[in-house]
């Protein structure tokens, strides 16, 4: 028998890694920038979490520090794009590249070993905040704020916005930072609460940065939709020793989650344009 | 000096200063490692004079490359896909299954026509990233990348399932007949991307696929099918990685193994090598031979403790550098 409300609980760890990073990434695509970079962010901010929470024996600036570290990353992908003008697509590929080489290499300095816990009062304060507040807030800001009109006029047309007087570089730095943070923080928790556990296994924590962009999309660019969608995919990631138990083969249940997405992506946008919810024009047109 | 030499000019000088800027970088970043910024840069330099550290990355180029070249051709496009890892790894798979249980034996015709079916199945794997953004609006970036995960799993469903041979979780190597040697699997991949590029430079589609990306509005008005381009597009991109995957098989490989949800890589740096090469197919093949000249250092730096992962880090910021360097150079060439 199946303990439905062990299973719909073990989803929330998996659920906030989720929704903290999509909900950084809908926030900066709403500015009208798309960052694939997340993979690699997610990467580097769970590798100096580590490497900072075991030498100063203090998970907090561990987990600070990881955060930090993935608003570099996104700063560096802000210098790129917007000061270069550089390419979005391939500068984010190099940010996954780079997060996860670097991050790796930090990682690994901590030889495997176990780092202090967060704790259960700071594990459960960040489920609240990512799978509550968070979207509550975010969907505050966004679409019943005048800042929110302000960040979306960008992801629709940034050249009017811009010519309306609205601080386009600077509103998308903001973005930027959001995103870093979010997305950072989105990495410290996973290293101390995802399968390892406070400890570095090396190509361990790969996936979730790019599960996570797709959870953008199927939460359709809405912080409420976004957090629904990062619950389910969780779900599916909690399913999987259950779908080993009625006999499907490990290395089958361990992707049905990305199976399961990519059928999921294929008949959900009608169904969002039927619903009158339009990604953000500058990311996303048919 | 006309624009299109301009351009040419400067994009170069972009890509010495940024090779050049990337080093110095690479160099400094050596302070991460166990070694030193110092001690890195000493092994750094030595292996990339050496020339054994290039012969030695010539099967790693192989698939690296059939996936950069092919990449351009989409890139080119506008059509963002990551899917070459998925495809090299079914290329393989199907090249593996047709020689070993089906063929069974290594004539010259059996392992030419394992590398078409190869081409044939990655062909289906791009193709299915095109239908799914054509059909169903599906953003081809993350379809592509969802569909390496499930190839993936297919090959450790096989390689722990019907066709493990033994305790491991590995199927049985092939014969020594079935096989290629290295400077075959080195050609037949310098020849697609060729190929690549006189179809680029040479058909109308060449013209139709930079307008896709470039002008999607001319593009339809002059009666560029953006659906078809798309679709054709993504067949070919397939086929390349495919065939990439069918010859990394018979020459390097050999046997399948269980993969960590990196994937192999290949597929993955192929997508950094096509930017690199500047989105020519002839580019990437240039771009590949250095990304994976890097990727062979791994194991020297692994001899030293440092991450091979590390290499990973190294190549972006390649990419990076050389990004930056061109994007100012031509801008600077355009005043």
């Amino acid at each position: 028998m199946v303990n439905i409300a062990a299973l719909l609980s073990q989803a929330l760890p998996y659920a906030t890694v989720y929704a903290l990073a999509a909900q950084g990434e809908l926030f900066l695509e709403r500015a009208g920038l798309f960052n694939l970079g997340l993979e690699g962010m997610i990467y580097l901010s769970a590798g100096v979490t580590a490497i900072i929470s075991l030498h100063t024996g203090s998970p907090i600036y561990g987990l600070l520090a990881g955060i930090v570290s993935s608003i570099v990353l996104a700063l560096l992908y802000g210098f790129f794009v917007i000061t270069l003008g550089a390419d979005q697509a391939v500068t984010g590929l190099s940010i996954v590249f780079l997060g996860i080489g670097l991050g790796d290499v930090i990682g690994r300095a901590t030889g495997g070993a176990v780092t202090p816990s967060i704790g259960i009062l700071a594990d459960d304060s960040i489920v609240v905040s990512a799978l509550l507040v968070l979207p509550i807030v975010l969907y505050l800001v966004l679409f019943r704020s005048w800042l929110g009109y302000v960040v979306r006029s960008l992801g629709e047309n940034a050249a009017t916005a811009r010519a309306l007087g609205v601080p386009v570089t600077l509103t998308r730095i903001a973005a930027l930072i959001i995103n870093g943070a979010l997305v950072g923080l989105a990495g410290s928790y996973l290293f101390f609460t995802g399968p390892l556990g406070s400890r570095w296994v090396s190509m361990s924590l790969l996936g979730w940065g790019w599960m996570s962009l797709g959870i953008v999309i199927l939460g359709y660019w809405h912080p409420l939709g976004v957090v629904v969608a990062s619950y389910l995919v969780g779900l599916l990631y909690a399913m999987r020793p259950l779908l080993e138990t009625v006999g499907i083969p490990s290395s089958i249940a361990d992707v049905t989650p990305y199976l399961v997405v990519i059928i999921a992506l294929a008949v959900i946008s009608a169904l969002y344009e039927k619903m009158n919810i339009k990604p953000p024009t500058a990311i996303w047109s048919r | 000096m006309n624009a299109r030499l301009r351009g040419l000019v400067y994009g170069a000088i972009g890509l010495v200063l940024g090779l050049l800027f990337s080093v110095l970088v690479s160099m400094a970043l050596g302070a991460f490692t166990s070694l030193g910024a110092l001690g890195f840069s000493k092994i750094l330099l030595s292996s990339l004079m050496s020339k054994d550290t290039w012969i030695s990355a010539l099967p790693y180029f192989v698939p690296i490359a059939a996936s950069a070249s092919s990449l351009a051709l989409a890139y080119r496009a506008g059509f963002i896909t990551i899917g070459a890892e998925g495809q090299v790894m079914l290329g393989a798979v199907a090249a593996y299954w047709l020689l070993y249980y089906v063929i069974e034996h290594g004539s010259i015709a059996a392992i030419m026509v394992a590398i078409l079916f190869a081409g044939l199945v990655g062909a289906l794997y791009g193709g299915l990233v095109g239908g799914l953004r054509v059909g169903l609006g599906v953003n081809e970036i993350l379809s592509s990348l969802m569909l390496n995960y499930i190839a993936i799993g297919i090959v450790n469903y096989l390689v722990a399932g019907p066709w493990q041979q033994g305790g491991y979780t590995r199927t049985a190597p092939l014969p020594a007949n079935m096989g290629i040697g290295l400077s075959v699997a080195v050609l037949v991949v310098v020849i697609a991307g060729l190929l690549l590029e006189l179809f680029i430079v040479f058909t109308k589609y060449g013209v139709a696929i930079d307008s896709v990306r470039l002008a999607r509005k001319a593009a339809q008005t002059y009666g560029v099918g953006i659906a078809s381009t798309i679709i054709i597009v993504a067949l070919i991109q397939g086929f390349v990685a495919g065939i990439g995957g069918g010859v990394l098989l018979l020459q390097l490989l050999r046997q399948l193994r269980s993969v960590g949800l990196g994937g192999w890589g290949y597929g993955y740096m192929g997508i950094l090598a096509a930017w690199l090469g500047g989105l020519r197919p002839l580019g990437a093949l240039a771009a590949s031979l250095l990304i994976a000249v890097l990727y062979s250092m791994r194991s020297t730096l692994q001899l030293y403790g440092v991450s091979d992962s590390f290499v990973l880090a190294l190549e972006a910021i390649i990419v990076l550098s050389v990004l930056a360097f061109t994007t100012l150079s031509i801008r600077r060439g355009e005043k």
